[in-house]
């Protein structure tokens, strides 16, 4: 009888927690299923951590708030916290793409951590707001209609306590509604930053290895395979996609970095949605850091070589010149989306310097110090 | 209420409308389905299949839901198009061409059942190309999944509003019903397609040109109607004897809204919304042919549509830019209307004393 009264009293909580749990996986299926398809197939690094994180987190906060619901079992405490609920998703869902994948980052690679690699955009808050509005009205709904959903799968219940066919059905019910929702979200949040990967992926692909006319084939084709021109001779066969930076809202732009396994090492710009042109990354951080070491300024023959540097901090290169040798042997560290780190060796290796890069349009020199020995 | 084995009253000389006048043939009675849904919602979803009406209309229904679903391979996109939606285009010249027409430049791939079917092994356009040449094939295949997502979101959305409002009006009364109903009176006196017009017009610049605009535009001002039958239901049923007897035991407010009043209301909102659903895409389809929306290309009946505007002096020969998207159009809301019509009769309390 006792452990009767614990089951009925506890069967309620439980049906809660795997209402909103489940609710929290549609929700997660329908935003983020096309991301994790197509930036796969894009080969885009550290894409599956974030999404993997995500799908954790809203699960957990599903299962959390249908728990919460059940237990205060009351319908306008349901529709509160749901909508609390449903407000925190929304957050996940919209941050993931930016303080999400940065954290992936952070944790690949601790050297990165407390830089801002992907720094939320403003102007994804429109879109928030939009799936937002649908998200929090139907899980308003779900939370008003909670508890009285879940007495009716109580009720169909086999011995145990677990739901039979008709109790599975009901619990099931409203999650294609979630999904779509989920599917909402995925085309305001996510679909924006999908676009520009595949893109330069296509490009890479194709491009790469076509021995025609590539202008001809972006006229046929509609996509611009004649933006990699310039830079088909360093590619190799294997290559990774990051995303380097965005700017959806001013200039509606992406940058992809391209990692090939020779060590090449592009930069495609993406406006609208249109891939433009891609280039050569390693001019400024390689030719242009030793050039400013050795001179004070960039090649005059190398308008990619540019980056904007303080004076102070160039007079400070200028002074490790000596120490660094005639020729440094300079290598790029890492990259986190559009923070370079790259290293300055002497000849003889003895000596090095470490600097720390922003942005890959226009490129500015943010630090320098000087290597610890190894 | 009545049941299986009551025989309903009848007055000498009338005949009694039984379940065969409505229905065109029988089912046979699935046990685990109606164990699943309950003995109500089994009904309905019975007297769905069995109504000729209905069964029309969800063939028109499952015809377009099977055209979105395989748009993919009955109009193959272009291999990294931006957005799949953006309808191709075989240049940028003014003059539409005829359907059977072939792809020249920026042509997809042959989708295969094209090439099983004819041998050809060149795209063309199948129902031709309007102004700009975007093949409307492509806009009408693939715009079969914008009307089926704006239909479904708009009616979906308003439907909800519609319950949330008219419901909390009608329960409690009073000033909150006042207040409500006025607040829904504004929203009811601007006329319909204008005022979502002028709101979808106010939203493009903050939303950009997208299907968004529009959709909340026709949910702003579409739920009024859903708000005030559900008032209206809700204060006929919130007198009977049953929810009485539920306040004189102590249940909440909640629990017999929830619980007692909104599943004995829910029908006629069915029935409204199947009808409102084949409403909320012809209300897309005309903000989209007023320029009010989606990206110009993007593939969406109204807009195909809009394409004809500089051609309809030669609309007799250049009438397919019209014809396809508009019999689309056309097709996908009497499908819907059957069913709402099939709904309704199977709704209809008077039909329901013999039970099928």
């Amino acid at each position: 009888m006792a452990v009767q009264e614990i089951e009925s009293r506890d069967q309620p909580l439980q049906l809660g927690f795997l209402s909103g749990a489940l609710a929290g996986l549609a929700l997660a299926l329908g935003a983020w299923a096309s991301d994790a398809v197509s930036l796969g197939l894009s080969h885009v690094r550290l894409v599956y951590p974030s999404l993997i994180g995500g799908t954790l987190a809203l699960v957990t906060l599903g299962g959390l708030g249908g728990w919460l619901a059940a237990r205060l079992e009351r319908a306008w405490a349901g529709l509160l916290i749901w909508l609390v609920t449903g407000g925190l998703m929304m957050l996940v869902i919209g941050h993931a793409p930016y303080e999400g994948r940065t954290l992936t980052v952070w944790l690949s690679d601790f050297d990165s951590w407390g830089l801002p690699v992907y720094p939320f955009d403003v102007t994804a808050g429109t879109g928030m707001a939009l799936a937002g509005f649908f998200t929090l009205l139907l899980f308003g709904i779900l939370g008003l209609l909670q508890t009285y959903r879940l007495e009716t799968i109580a009720g169909e219940t086999e011995q145990r306590g677990r739901p039979n066919a008709r109790g599975w059905f009901m619990l099931l019910l409203p999650l294609p509604l979630v999904l779509g929702v989920g599917l909402i979200n995925d085309s305001v949040v996510n679909r924006p930053l999908r676009v520009a990967p595949r893109q330069v992926h296509e490009a890479i692909r194709t491009g790469r290895t076509y021995e025609g006319d590539l202008f001809k084939l972006s006229l046929e084709k509609g996509v611009n395979y004649n933006a990699i021109k310039a830079v088909r001779g360093q590619m190799s066969e294997e290559f990774r996609l990051t995303i380097g930076e965005s700017d959806l809202g001013v200039a509606d732009t992406l940058f992809v970095v391209a990692d090939f396994d020779n060590g090449a090492w592009i930069t495609c710009r993406v406006v609208a949605d249109q891939l433009q042109f891609c280039y050569d990354a390693s001019q400024p951080y390689l030719r242009g850091l030793s050039a400013v070491i050795a001179t004070g300024q960039a090649p005059e023959d190398c308008p990619y070589c540019r980056f904007s540097v303080e004076d102070e901090l160039r007079a400070w290169l200028q002074g490790q010149a000596g120490a660094l040798g005639e020729v440094p042997r300079v290598r790029r560290l890492a990259q986190w989306g559009s923070y370079v780190k790259v290293e300055a060796v002497s000849p003889d290796g003895g000596y090095a310097v470490e600097c720390l890069f922003h942005g890959l349009n226009p490129v500015r020199l943010e630090s320098c110090s000087v290597a610890p020995q190894k | 209420m009545a049941t299986d084995t009551m025989a309903p009253r009848q007055a000498p000389g009338q005949r009694t409308i039984t379940r065969d006048d409505v229905a065109g043939w029988t089912l046979p009675e699935l046990k685990g389905l109606r164990k699943l849904m309950g003995p109500e919602w089994y009904r309905i979803v019975h007297g769905v299949f069995t109504n000729p009406l209905s069964v029309g209309g969800l063939i028109i229904v499952t015809f377009f839901i099977l055209m979105a679903a395989f748009a993919p391979v009955l109009a193959p996109p272009l291999k990294v198009a931006a957005d799949p939606y953006l309808i191709p285009r075989d240049g940028y010249g003014p003059e539409p061409k005829p359907p059977g027409t072939e792809w020249v430049k920026n042509s997809p791939d042959v989708p295969g059942w094209y090439r099983a079917l004819t041998g050809k092994d060149k795209w063309v356009h199948l129902m031709g190309t309007a102004s700009g040449q975007f093949d409307i094939w492509y806009g009408v295949v693939w715009g079969s999944r914008t009307a089926l997502f704006a239909g479904i979101v708009v009616t979906f959305s308003s439907v909800l509003i519609g319950i949330i409002v008219g419901a909390i009006s009608a329960f409690y009364g009073g000033w909150v019903d006042d207040v409500l109903q006025r607040i829904t009176e504004i929203f009811m006196a601007f006329p319909f397609l204008l005022a979502a017009l002028m709101l979808a017009a106010i939203l493009v610049p903050k939303f950009g040109r997208s299907i968004w605009p529009p959709t909340i535009a026709l949910v702003v001002f579409g739920w009024t109607r859903y708000a005030r039958v559900v008032r209206g239901d809700i204060l006929s049923a919130k007198e009977r004897d049953y929810i009485l007897a539920a306040r004189v035991i102590g249940a909440k407010d909640s629990r017999l809204i929830i619980r007692h009043i909104l599943p004995n209301v829910i029908y006629p909102i069915l029935v409204l919304a199947s009808f409102r659903l084949g409403d909320a895409v012809l209300s897309f389809a005309a903000l989209s042919f007023l320029g009010v929306g989606t990206d110009i290309g993007y593939a969406d009946w109204g807009q195909i549509i809009s394409f004809a505007r500089d051609w309809i002096l030669s609309l007799n020969t250049h009438w397919y830019i019209v014809v396809y998207p508009g019999l689309a159009l056309i097709i996908f809301g009497l499908g819907w209307n059957l069913i709402g019509d099939a709904l309704r009769d199977i709704l209809d309390p008077r039909l329901r004393s013999v039970r099928g």
